[in-house]
């Protein structure tokens, strides 16, 4: 396994280790032993108990690794539908925001120095 | 716990005794244990009841031949509240209660009651004025109210044994029951809503049991409020008090024969330990991983992508 997806499966680790106890257990044993196998243990990273997660400075890759599991296996299946629509709305969301600036830099072309 | 006994520590050290850790490997060794006296003047100093919050203090309280036996209760998850060591007539005993054990603590405990009557019995709180005694007579177990356990040997069965022999064979009496999470004080909210937390009251003698004020309908913070009872949202428990809560969490992190101390729990289990309780508050919820979600705009494809890795693992799914 990639050493950087490594790092950050230690922090989800890390992370789902708050979880209440009730969704703590909602998650099989075999994504949990996923997890642990293929943690870095080199690597240590500590949540920041003073901050509410949102506040936090986490990677991207974190967010969506614990983005699937809460949505794979913590919250309803109504709230399931839920976050599928929310992350797609992201996805299309910053396909759009390319576009955007594609078309702005389209119009305004950055001028080349001589 | 019972009477708080006066230890000579200086002389303690010098033995090698003060450190517990020494204690329990010469029950591996008893024969060197005999011929090494170690237990020194003591005192009965005062009677209290406490919930004990640290390993480390219970030398401070325990009573002279029931340490090492309150010492593995302890590493057990289970509370002591009284020790009892008679040093003119060498009646040692100990109290637990009933419904802090386990239900494979209690099941041991009723075979234990059947092989030893005369070491084991069952007794009634409500009925005990003052602390329990094995010479109390055995009550009808009803789980539904506080019952107490008194275990310990009658003044002839300690005849002749030096205070570390009374140490190990009060132990013995302890070794049977199993590691369990720590449950005096501790309530589920269908505990509470079904009054457990009023009715298991020790302090139930001559008054009359409180009612319960909270209903199926109320959220865990209201039940909370209204039983004056602490809510843990991590543990999804009631505590009876800080001192409870502190015995659960810390009960989830020691093992048996762990002589750790309580600040390297903290440590090794990455938890906060401050002013003499063990405090694990921090919750991530399902609803802060999904505004941090909307705040880095965590797309589906991204997700996928781990889902793909996770699930695509040979063997991953075997088993669920």
């Amino acid at each position: 396994m990639d050493s950087e997806i490594s790092k950050r499966f230690t922090e989800v680790y890390e992370i789902l280790k708050y979880l209440p106890k009730t969704d703590f257990e909602k998650i099989p044993k075999n994504i949990l032993n996923f997890i642990i196998e293929n943690k870095d243990n080199n690597y240590t990273w500590k949540i920041d108990k003073t901050k509410k997660l949102y506040e936090q400075k986490l990677n991207n890759d974190t967010i969506a690794i614990l983005s699937y599991i809460n949505m794979e296996f913590i919250v309803t299946d109504e709230q399931k539908q839920y976050l599928k629509k929310l992350y797609a709305y992201h996805e299309y969301k910053k396909e759009n925001e390319k576009k955007d600036n594609s078309n702005y830099s389209d119009i305004f072309p950055k001028e080349e120095k001589n | 716990m019972g009477a708080i006994t006066d230890y000579d520590d200086s002389e303690y050290e010098k033995n090698g005794f003060g450190n517990p850790r020494v204690l329990r490997q010469n029950m591996e060794n008893q024969n060197e244990i005999l011929s090494n006296p170690h237990i020194l003047k003591l005192e009965k100093k005062t009677e209290a009841m406490q919930t004990l919050t640290s390993l480390s203090n219970v030398v401070n309280v325990a009573d002279t031949s029931t340490l090492l036996a309150c010492q593995l209760l302890y590493e057990k998850g289970i509370d002591t509240f009284c020790s009892n060591h008679e040093k003119d007539t060498r009646l040692s005993e100990i109290a637990i209660h009933y419904n802090s054990l386990s239900d494979e603590n209690k099941k041991i405990f009723l075979q234990l009651m059947q092989e030893k009557p005369q070491n084991y019995i069952i007794i009634d709180h409500r009925i005990v004025f003052g602390y329990p005694s094995i010479y109390n007579e055995n009550s009808i177990i009803d789980e539904n109210f506080p019952m107490d356990i008194c275990l310990g040997y009658r003044e002839f069965e300690l005849d002749d044994m030096s205070e570390e022999e009374q140490n190990l064979k009060i132990a013995e009496l302890i070794k049977p029951l199993k590691k369990q999470t720590y449950m005096q004080g501790v309530y589920t909210r269908e505990d509470v809503i079904s009054n457990k937390h009023n009715r298991m009251k020790c302090d139930l003698i001559n008054k009359e049991e409180k009612r319960c004020n909270s209903s199926d309908k109320n959220t865990n913070q209201e039940i909370s409020k209204n039983e004056g009872l602490i809510y843990s949202e991590k543990y999804d428990m009631f505590f009876a008090d800080d001192d409870s809560k502190s015995r659960y969490i810390e009960s989830l992190y020691r093992k048996e024969n762990d002589w750790r101390t309580d600040e390297e729990i903290a440590i090794d289990a990455g938890i906060e330990y401050k002013d003499g309780h063990f405090l694990d508050d921090y919750v991530v919820t399902a609803t802060d991983i999904v505004k941090t979600s909307q705040l880095h705009q965590t797309g589906i494809s991204l997700i996928s992508k781990f889902k793909n890795m996770i699930t695509k693992v040979k063997d991953v799914f075997r088993g669920r």
